[in-house]
């Protein structure tokens, strides 16, 4: 089975963003301080957990980053890893799909199973995933936790779906995004692929990108949240404070 | 002369989260009052006529229930899109009419939204925290970068399309008059059925969409011990658990009951923050008129600079006092 995975990245929240916040300059910051996101980590973590159960599951990876990411990547000795150039309006969803599949579909290998995390980049919010999966012709599961592939060929997928957790038969060829979990923390990496994967040769794949129909207004820092006019701290003893938190609670929940 | 744009909001039937889908509802009526709309028009996707009550604020909204025996509250967000998609097509909207097609926020809203963009090609404008209107352009605010960029988008194609996450207090709504609610009969081919097994049911515990009290852990709960005492206090107060991105991560708390920005978005009146830093992406999955009550030993903790009332204590020691005096609380209510 062939397996593509859709990374992205996002920018290392440690790192505090450019004074001056334009599309160019965040995708300088986004590249400088590139790392997998926890939704990236799933997706590339359920590959990695497809390929252990079946030695003949092959993982190909194409990253939509810089090439410190693709070599991250890298170290967890995928198949192919390919990072994609291209210059696409990030913050709308159906062109950056676009994009994705045009790379996708010129790969040489067909894949069974495209995986990715349920947020694509720093700019999505789940648009990604679906409208991809629109444009590969692709049936699409969201907010997957786990997949499994069971004795008699069929790939399970386990997703979340309101509040309850299910388990949902891929007919075919699908397009599943993953969510974070407990089961699908990325594991490390061999220090041996590590080393392979800095001389590792990153291919980069160009695609074209659709035209935008959402145009860019503008960027600016997210006000810092204002709530309340300042916060009362409960002092005291631990149990003088306690006393106090419950007496607030109460003030405000319903007795069960 | 140009037609002008109507805001259509889209609610799926979905009687659980009626709650929040009002508040869309009001939300769009505020928009609405602002002037420049051609009007506003409500999808209802049900499976019956009257299966959901018709809502709005002033004499602007149109009601429209749109009818499929599909119509349930576990649809998959391709069917919704297209049932929205072939409700456009009956003479009673107007497949040409320029919208604004917004969709309650959430998974399945937000793909539905991108869905529906797609068969519209429309503007996709994502999870807007504002939509506006200047001149007949549409315009929606959303947040990037984990909640630390806001980001300004414009579309002035004839369709857009949002999941829309109103902030701010919204206009009460009324029952609409029989004369504003019309019917749709939508024919579609059925959606594929896939082969499902359901794994478990919700948790049992306070869901956390309209719950008045959210009780919610963050990485500094170290395991799962911690939640156990969160879910100790959250019952005698009739609370909801939460927990944060790394809570999640770490598996001490279900994805079900993540709070933030790739989480749920909670508007309790009160929000209990225990070893919650309070980080953007966190702090986008409160409402702004939650009062946040946080707990971190840290005194630098950034939770505090948002918080309305701060207790800066290890929770190890704090919890376990606090869980005795609800339950003795709970008891002496209980007779």
């Amino acid at each position: 089975m062939n397996i593509l995975v859709l990374i992205a990245g996002v920018a290392d929240p440690k790192w505090p963003l450019p004074a001056v916040a334009d599309s160019v300059a965040l995708q300088a910051h986004g590249d400088r301080y590139a790392l997998l996101s926890p939704f990236d980590e799933a997706a590339l973590e359920l590959a990695l957990k497809l390929r252990d159960d079946d030695a003949g599951v092959a993982i190909h990876a194409l990253v939509a980053g810089p090439e410190s990411l693709a070599r991250k990547v890298a170290e967890w000795r995928l198949d192919s890893v390919q990072r994609l150039t291209v210059e696409v309006a990030a913050w709308d969803a159906r062109a950056c799909a676009g994009a994705l599949a045009g790379a996708a579909a010129a790969l040489p290998a067909e894949p069974a199973l495209v995986l990715t995390g349920r947020e694509f980049g720093d700019f999505d919010d789940g648009g990604v995933p679906p409208l991809l999966a629109r444009a590969l012709r692709l049936p699409h599961v969201g907010l997957a936790l786990n997949l499994a592939v069971r004795e008699d060929g069929t790939v399970w997928a386990t997703r979340q779906r309101g509040g309850r957790v299910e388990r949902v038969r891929l007919e075919g060829r699908a397009l599943v995004s993953v969510t974070n979990d407990a089961q699908n923390r990325l594991r490390h990496p061999l220090l041996k692929n590590v080393m392979a994967a800095r001389k590792l040769l990153i291919e980069a794949l160009a695609a074209v990108a659709p035209a935008s129909t959402v145009g860019l207004e503008g960027l600016q820092p997210a006000a810092p949240a204002r709530r309340g006019s300042g916060c009362r701290m409960l002092t005291g003893a631990l149990a003088e404070q306690a006393d106090a938190l419950a007496q607030v609670l109460l003030q405000e929940g319903v007795p069960a | 002369m140009s037609v002008q744009r109507t805001l259509t909001i889209v609610l799926p039937f979905m009687p659980e989260e009626r709650e929040a889908q009002e508040r869309l509802v009001a939300a769009a009526c505020a928009l609405h009052a602002q002037g420049g709309w051609g009007g506003i028009e409500v999808l209802q996707i049900v499976p019956a006529q009257g299966a959901a009550p018709a809502v709005g604020s002033g004499e602007a909204v149109r009601w429209h229930e749109v009818i499929h025996p599909q119509a349930a509250p576990d649809n998959e967000a391709a069917l919704l899109a297209r049932l929205a998609r072939a409700a456009f097509s009956d003479p009673a909207l107007g497949a040409e009419v320029p919208r604004l097609v917004a969709w309650p926020a959430g998974p399945l809203g937000e793909e539905a939204a991108a869905l529906l963009a797609a068969d519209l090609d429309a503007a996709s404008l994502g999870r807007c925290t504002s939509l506006a209107l200047q001149g007949n352009e549409v315009e929606g605010r959303r947040p990037a970068f984990g909640g630390r960029v806001d980001v300004h988008l414009r579309s002035q194609g004839r369709f857009a399309c949002a999941a829309w996450r109103p902030q701010g207090t919204v206009p009460p709504l009324q029952p609409l008059a029989a004369d504003r609610v019309g019917r749709i009969h939508v024919a579609i081919e059925p959606a594929p059925q896939w082969a499902i097994e359901p794994l478990h049911d919700a948790d049992g515990q306070v869901r956390l969409e309209g719950a008045r009290l959210v009780v919610s852990g963050g990485r500094g709960m170290g395991g799962p011990e911690g939640f156990a005492l969160l879910s100790r206090i959250a019952g005698p107060l009739g609370a909801a658990l939460g927990g944060s991105l790394p809570a999640v991560d770490a598996g001490w708390v279900p994805v079900a009951r993540q709070v933030g920005q790739s989480g749920r978005f909670v508007s309790p009146r009160l929000y209990l923050a225990v070893a919650i830093s309070g980080t953007p992406q966190h702090l986008a999955g409160v409402a702004g008129s939650t009062r946040i009550v946080a707990v971190n030993e840290d005194p630098e903790a950034p939770i505090f600079g948002v918080a309305d009332v701060g207790v800066v204590a290890d929770w190890r020691e704090l919890l376990p006092l606090l869980a005795q005096r609800l339950d003795t609380a709970n008891a002496a209510a209980a007779g």
